[in-house]
């Protein structure tokens, strides 16, 4: 068995009192204590230390009274959270609502902002100053159909030349973004109530085509004008 | 077998089982109970634990309300943090654990008021009558007494705990290991360290006061 030192000894000694030592460890200390007086003495006062410390700090024989007063205070204090867990309006609700609404409120404004912007307008400046009358008159005409006779115009000369220029430029209607193959519609005038012609234009989907309907009343000799290398724009 | 004796257990509180074995079953069954919401089984589990909760407590802080205090505040954390508490794990070292560390809580917040003793109030304490003829032995006896309740309190709050958890409580090293969450040979060389402080400590008053 290996031969402790007094300087080693004294190091485990606190462990040795408490029993804490491994095995091999405590029999070397304990043949060491044996042989040596100091290091006896020392174990000794350190057995009294541990006599003492158990001693002092046994468990102190506290009343009834103590007792009690350490489970009624904690028991009411269960009870009570357990009443404020159960209540439907409490500040955990108020808070979660709180938030909820902030967020539906938040995700409706950023909707709101992400709607796209609504579509210009129709661009027809010309038609805005055409009378009445005339804008009235502005319909789709289905190609290949021949239009109705649309109604007199007032009758003066004035009025008819005025409808025989729009004729000849006929208003275009474009729908705004279908800028490939556009879709236009011709004004139908109507020269006169006298058997002048009515003519109608009619834009295809092909800007190099264009068809044009010359109406006469009955009487009037027929006349056609054709006309299939306008450009338009 | 066990769930026969929980259920005698609960009907009659005052009658709580003493061996290890048998209590730590039962103290099992009433934590599984308490976690559905059983008051009753709480306040079982409060009636169980609270004499050693106390002692810790008491051993811990040094005073009776502080005492007092301390295990109001286990058992209301016991009760706050029972869902947290894992299923097969011990339920004991899981109470003994929080009792230190509310203790750590109390005196830290205490710290600058704790009263200690000094070597003059060591020498004003009262004679306690007992058996000893001599009462200048039983003066003394006090006074070693003192010394050893004030050596206790000079340790840092690691190796008090590990020391009352060890020593006084007399549970293994193993134990205490897993209550305070370090390792055995941590724990040895902390409470090494205390039991050769309170030693030195005692000793130096000892000294003193022959001079």
């Amino acid at each position: 068995m290996k031969i402790l030192s007094c300087k080693r000894a004294k190091r485990m000694m606190p462990l040795y009192v408490g029993g804490d030592l491994y095995l091999n460890e405590e029999r070397a200390i304990a043949g060491h204590l044996a042989v040596c007086e100091t290091c006896h003495q020392l174990a000794a006062e350190f057995h009294q230390s541990q006599n003492f410390l158990s001693e002092e700090s046994a468990t102190p024989s506290f009343d009834r009274e103590f007792y009690e007063e350490i489970k009624h205070a904690v028991l009411a204090e269960v009870a009570q959270r357990q009443s404020n867990t159960k209540s439907f309006f409490g500040a955990r609700w108020i808070y979660a609502m709180t938030i909820a609404i902030l967020l539906v409120g938040f995700a409706f404004l950023l909707g709101r902002w992400r709607e796209p912007a609504p579509a210009p307008a129709l661009t027809n400046a010309a038609a805005n100053s055409e009378p009445d009358n005339v804008r009235n008159r502005e319909s789709l005409v289905v190609p290949g159909a021949l239009p109705e006779k649309l109604p007199h115009p007032r009758g003066t000369k004035e009025s008819i030349r005025r409808a025989r220029l729009a004729a000849a430029s006929p208003k275009q209607l474009q729908v705004p973004g279908k800028t490939e193959s556009p879709e236009t519609v011709s004004l139908v005038s109507n020269a006169s109530s006298r058997g002048e012609l009515s003519r109608i234009e009619i834009q295809t989907g092909n800007p190099n085509i264009k068809i044009i309907w010359l109406v006469q009343d009955a009487g009037q000799s027929d006349t056609r004008d054709k006309d299939e290398h306008r450009n338009r724009e | 077998m066990v769930a026969e004796m929980a259920q005698i257990f609960l009907a009659n509180a005052e009658n709580i089982p003493a061996s290890e074995q048998e209590h730590a079953d039962y103290l099992t069954i009433l934590v599984t109970r308490a976690r559905g919401g059983d008051a009753l089984a709480f306040e079982r589990i409060l009636l169980a634990t609270e004499k050693r909760v106390v002692s810790i407590a008491w051993r811990m802080l040094g005073n009776r309300d502080d005492a007092r205090d301390a295990t109001q505040e286990v058992y209301l954390r016991v009760y706050k943090y029972l869902g947290r508490f894992r299923a097969g794990e011990d339920f004991r070292g899981w109470l003994y654990r929080i009792t230190i560390n509310v203790c750590h809580d109390i005196a830290r917040r205490n710290r600058s008021s704790a009263t200690r003793l000094t070597e003059l109030d060591v020498a004003e304490l009262p004679i306690v009558e007992g058996s000893t003829a001599n009462p200048e032995q039983a003066v003394l006896h006090q006074q070693q007494l003192a010394m050893v309740r004030t050596a206790l309190q000079m340790l840092s709050r690691k190796e008090r705990a590990a020391l009352v958890l060890r020593d006084l409580e007399g549970l293994s090293t193993e134990e205490v290991a897993r209550i305070l969450g370090s390792r055995p040979v941590t724990v040895r060389s902390q409470v090494s360290s205390a039991r050769a402080k309170i030693k030195n400590y005692c000793e130096k008053l000892s000294g003193r006061r022959s001079v």
